[in-house]
């Protein structure tokens, strides 16, 4: 078991933010965290990286016993975040986005390798290379985002709500490459609202409700829970039909469902 | 060069190292307005130990740098617990305590003032200047460098990138006070004369907006922003005589025109940061002057082999 969070208690000042959660990822798995605005999702992250300490509970990485360990030192372990909004350094360009991303890297010949493998996944970075990475439009500094995580090397993977205020089109370029960098091997922990599409590459998925796991299990199981079909699923489609109803689901359509065999 | 003029460039070289005391925080995200503290702690160490142990001269300003150095590593771990306007007020205290505790001090005068016996030029204090721009301009350069400008950008986001944040910001402060503390003990060498309150809150203020105005993203930015402090009140000075045609029209009830010359140097100030609130050597400004720079050393290059040829 790569990530393990048992009875995860947090608090933040008196707001119980998560009620003894437990969560599980295996090596090689994309797991989705779902649930609502406030339901606990990025405390969750929070807690896993170090910025919150729990009030009770434990987290192992690897099987070691996360507390104690600074955010840093967790970085170092091999946990990595593509943050909420991207956050990335706008005043730094965008091979040095890159270049902070792999700060844990003791072998310094890696780094050129690394930056390049990156540059040729994303063609549109390594044109912009030398440019402050303020001129990136919302799209590239998402990969962007995620080739700075990337360089670290990561063990695990979180990325927190990575299809926030993109265009359908490029949500369905960020879930593909996370298909594809799960084939290559990365273990992924996904927070997503977009609970269809987040289902659709997923191996498993847990739905959290005010600070604690509500259901989980595989999409399949997820999707035929009508609970769940209701309180998210039921509001997603809604929100689709009302929106940008047809542009979605023809764009969701073309990411492959997951083999499971 | 007249006197008047080697006097202003040690005082340009001088305002140099202190913007570097001052460049080093900021650039990591703290206002330090403690500064004229550091100074003072360097320029009296410094002072004190040129009186009184007989080293080298040259030697006890190093000293003085690390004395105020130390001083701010070990304040350092409470004081930067702080953050924002509340580092600033208590960066501001701490500068404080040190003119208030040299006031008491019979050792260096008190309040008389310190006299100091060696007395440095432009030929030491000038080298000394370009030794700093160079360490700086280095560590710019570093890893460090990077760190400070993510660390200052998005602190948080740094620490997920395993940035050890807190060290790198009791460093910057650190080198910073060092900075500072070389600047104060080149300016007791070359005035030879000290009293505690040179070494006032409106000197820090002072040299944060040589840091601001110049540009807190460049090694070139605390070096434009004290050549700017150092010579517009003196271009200033003379322009009451160059248009005394209009300063003549000036009412008698508004004083010399002469005094208002740093009125006008703050009004322009406050217009400055209001059109380029980044500084005047951004990034991309220091990349564009390296290109002319680096321009300008072709031509005189190609300018001198072709004259050389028959």
């Amino acid at each position: 078991m790569l990530l393990e969070v048992t009875d995860l208690d947090v608090f933040y000042g008196r707001t119980h933010a998560l009620k003894g959660l437990n969560l599980h990822v295996e090596r090689g798995e994309i797991v989705a965290v779902l649930g609502a605005n406030g339901a606990g999702k990025s405390s969750l992250l929070s807690a896993i990286l170090g910025v919150v300490p729990p009030r009770s509970g434990e987290i192992r990485f690897d099987g070691v016993d996360l507390s104690g360990r600074t955010t840093p030192m967790r970085y170092h372990g091999g946990l990595v975040l593509v943050p909420e909004g991207r956050r990335i350094f706008t005043s730094l360009t965008v091979a040095e986005n890159l270049l902070l991303g792999a700060h844990n890297r003791t072998d310094k010949s890696e780094i050129p390798t690394e930056l390049d493998r990156i540059c040729a996944r994303f063609s549109n970075l390594a044109e912009r290379r030398d440019m402050p990475a303020s001129v990136l439009s919302g799209g590239e500094q998402q990969m962007l985002a995620i080739g700075r995580a990337l360089m670290a090397g990561p063990d695990l993977l979180m990325l927190d709500e990575p299809s926030l205020g993109l265009s359908p089109l490029l949500v369905k370029q960020v879930f593909r490459l996370m298909q594809d960098l799960n084939r290559e091997g990365l273990t992924i922990l996904l927070v997503e609202q977009n609970t269809r599409l987040a289902l659709k590459i997923a191996d498993r998925g847990y739905v959290l409700e005010r600070g604690a796991v509500a259901t989980q299990g595989t999409p399949g199981e997820l999707l035929s829970d009508t609970a769940l079909h209701e309180a998210y699923l039921g509001q997603s489609q809604n929100a689709g039909r009302s929106g940008r109803g047809p542009a979605r689901s023809n764009n969701e359509s073309r990411i492959e469902p997951r083999e499971r065999t | 060069m007249t006197s008047y003029q080697t006097g202003l460039l040690v005082i340009l070289s001088i305002n140099i190292v202190i913007a570097y005391g001052a460049y080093l925080p900021i650039a990591a995200g703290q206002m330090n307005l403690g500064i004229a503290g550091f100074m003072a702690l360097g320029a009296y160490a410094s002072a004190y130990v040129a009186n009184n142990a007989g080293l080298p001269p040259i030697v006890t300003i190093f000293i003085g740098a690390g004395f105020a150095g130390l001083l701010a590593l070990i304040v350092a771990v409470p004081i930067l617990r702080t953050r924002g306007i509340y580092l600033a007020l208590a960066t501001f205290a701490l500068g404080q305590i040190v003119a208030a505790a040299i006031l008491n001090v019979e050792l260096v005068g008190a309040a008389e003032g310190y006299s100091v016996l060696d007395h440095f030029g432009l030929a030491t204090i000038a080298p000394i200047t370009i030794a700093t721009i160079a360490v700086v301009a280095y560590l710019n350069r570093t890893r460090f460098g990077l760190n400070l400008t993510a660390i200052s950008q998005d602190e948080l986001l740094a620490n997920l990138f395993g940035v050890r944040t807190r060290r790198l910001q009791i460093a910057a402060f650190t080198l910073g006070a060092f900075f500072a503390g070389l600047g104060g003990a080149l300016h007791a060498h070359y005035y030879n004369y000290i009293r505690p309150q040179d070494f006032n809150i409106l000197l820090s203020i002072y040299i944060i907006l040589f840091v601001l105005l110049g540009g807190t993203r460049s090694v070139l930015g605390p070096i434009v922003g004290a050549a700017i402090f150092t010579f517009l009140p003196e271009i200033f000075r003379d322009l009451d005589k160059k248009f005394s045609a209009f300063f003549d029209q000036v009412p008698d009830w508004l004083g010399q025109a002469s005094a208002w010359r740093f009125a006008i140097f703050a009004a322009l100030i406050i217009v400055f940061m209001m059109l380029r609130p980044q500084g005047i050597m951004t990034r991309g400004a220091t990349r564009a002057a390296a290109r002319w720079v680096a321009w300008c050393v072709r031509r005189l290059g190609f300018a001198r082999s072709s004259g050389a040829r028959p």
